[in-house]
């Protein structure tokens, strides 16, 4: 037990080393910061699918409704910014707790409502009549808030819960329930595993961490429309990520996020055609011949990938 | 005996299907009884209604004279009622993951120790606790289905085929682990189609189309021609 926090902390420590020293190896800070955000969001999905089996396809709600609940409580409330984060945290936290019937769904019933959800709150978001309140489809524009370098090192630190969590749950009690549970729900209820509470908590985690990511990244953008925090494909990208590198693993989540948000930043922009085409390759294959991932590979050789 | 654990006059439906009609079932502390039945019968249906998982249309549950029917399936558990289901265990946890989601509400270090105790009664899951439970026997793995169900001593324990797609060799495997258990063990209800559970049995019933055919003891149960002609093959003449 005691080696094994020992062993997180050390992990914890690695990754705070490398994200600190990346910016000083790689000049395009932005891209960094998108690649966070995406390490983060595929951590955040991976609590939900890789410990509960529930595949959040509007997994981009909770992001963009962070990002819309930090801006409007700088705006609005005129919150510094780190409580502007955590205030869209909390608005993340109260639309998971909202949406949680949903979980009563399974499978591809639960993906479909969840993204059903998350296009509502967008269609509400970016309605003309509530621009009063929401801004609108016209956007958020934060005056006199754009701090690159303190955001970049607030998304650090985000990113570093997110591991720390990912950690935490793959060595509780709790995680063990979750993965109990994502086997046979019925059988974990009858080991007196609280299943409702413990899905609840799992899925209010992935929202509001969802929540945090989208605050910090509307704070360094500083200028968004609606489409940029609620587009579906932050979901997808989030998804493919976490799948391609193999869920309830935290390293798998990462590898996935490196190897294929790097190729679409290699090949995504410069051909967008191209990499259209090798994405869905990629999605088609895996699905195929790795549903469980690239880490199912190693373990498959016998290898434990943390 | 004096009766410690009764259901009477239990009904059960699947939406405007009905499957079980008038179930009387009556056993005494630390007895074992088998339910014998054919696919369908009813047998896991009768078991998911004893645990809260489907409800009842009518009829009565109690426990060491209480009344549970009403009870939620959760607050069944606590009262000490454990269900073993059909798969028994959670493939993707380890050996000892499986114990420690069976003893969940345990404080950590009686769940440690109950866990060190479940290691000496089953040695083979002591050797493997650190081995993931899809890579066991089918024995194995039915063992440990049966540690992960008593992590927290139950008083009355319900099994779902613990034989189901298991191997002659193994299905004696979990018979003598279930005869060992039984010495100082909790009450047990076994849901079985496998006559071999017979062997430690105080008791059994035989479900069919979801009404209770037999009841009485094993002695009794293998005299009765027509269950010994439909379970072991054979007629008495």
């Amino acid at each position: 037990m005691r080696r094994g926090v020992w062993r997180d902390g050390a992990i914890l420590l690695a990754v705070a080393v490398v994200l600190l020293l990346l910016p000083k190896a790689y000049s395009n800070q932005m891209l960094l910061f998108q690649l966070m955000v995406y390490l983060a969001l595929s951590q955040g999905v991976n609590i939900l699918y890789g410990f509960t089996g529930y595949l959040p396809f509007g997994y981009v709600g909770f992001f963009g409704i962070g990002a819309y609940g930090a801006s409007l409580a700088m705006l609005d409330l005129h919150f510094a910014p780190l409580l502007g984060i955590l205030a869209g945290a909390v608005v993340a936290l109260l639309l998971g707790l909202l949406l949680s019937p949903l979980l009563r769904l399974s499978g591809a019933y639960f993906a479909i409502a969840s993204l059903a959800a998350s296009q509502a709150v967008y269609l509400v978001i970016a309605n003309p009549s509530l621009q009063n309140i929401t801004y609108g489809p016209y956007g958020i524009q934060l005056p006199n808030q754009f701090n690159p370098i303190a955001s970049y090192y607030t998304m650090v630190v985000v990113l570093l819960l997110a591991v720390g969590v990912v950690l935490y749950i793959r060595r509780s009690r709790f995680g063990m329930a979750l993965q109990a549970m994502r086997d046979d729900p019925v059988s974990a209820a009858m080991s007196g595993v609280p299943v409702v509470r413990e899905r609840i908590a799992a899925w209010l985690i992935s929202a509001a961490l969802a929540g945090v990511v989208g605050g910090v990244f509307a704070w360094q953008t500083s200028v968004f429309y609606p489409d940029a925090v609620f587009t579906l494909s932050i979901s997808i990208f989030a998804i493919v990520f976490a799948l391609f590198g193999g869920v309830g693993t935290l390293l798998g989540p990462m590898f996935g996020t490196v190897v294929l948000f790097g190729m679409y930043n290699m090949i995504g922009i410069s051909d967008p055609q191209y990499f259209q085409l090798i994405y869905g390759l990629l999605i088609v294959a895996l699905v195929i011949f790795l549903p469980d991932g690239v880490a199912s590979l190693l373990r498959k050789k016998g290898i434990h990938v943390l | 005996m004096e009766s410690f654990f009764t259901a009477h006059d239990i009904e059960a439906a699947y939406g405007r299907l009905q499957v079980l009609w008038g179930v009387d079932l009556t056993l005494g502390r630390g007895e074992v009884a088998v339910l014998l039945g054919s696919n369908g019968a009813g047998k896991t249906t009768l078991l998911k209604a004893l645990m809260g998982l489907r409800p009842l249309l009518k009829g009565e549950i109690t426990l060491g004279g209480q009344r549970v029917e009403r009870l939620r399936p959760d607050v069944r558990v606590q009262r000490g009622i454990h269900y073993m289901t059909e798969l028994g265990v959670f493939p993707n946890l380890s050996v000892d993951e499986n114990l420690q989601v069976g003893g969940f509400g345990l404080a950590r270090a009686e769940l440690r120790r109950r866990i060190r105790d479940l290691h000496e009664t089953f040695p083979d899951l002591g050797r493997l606790h650190t081995a993931s439970a899809a890579s066991l026997s089918g024995g194995q793995r039915k063992m440990l289905a049966v540690a992960k169900a008593i992590v927290v001593p139950p008083r009355l324990l319900l099994m779902d085929e613990p034989s189901a797609g298991l191997s002659p060799r193994f299905v004696a495997e979990v018979v003598a682990v279930l005869r060992r258990l039984r010495e100082d063990g909790p009450t047990m209800l076994i849901a079985e189609q496998n006559v071999k559970f017979l062997e430690i049995a105080d008791r059994a019933y035989v479900l069919d189309g979801g009404r209770i055919s037999f009841a009485g003891s094993v002695a009794e149960l293998t005299a009765d021609d027509a269950v010994r002609q439909a379970y072991f093959g054979v007629s008495g003449h």
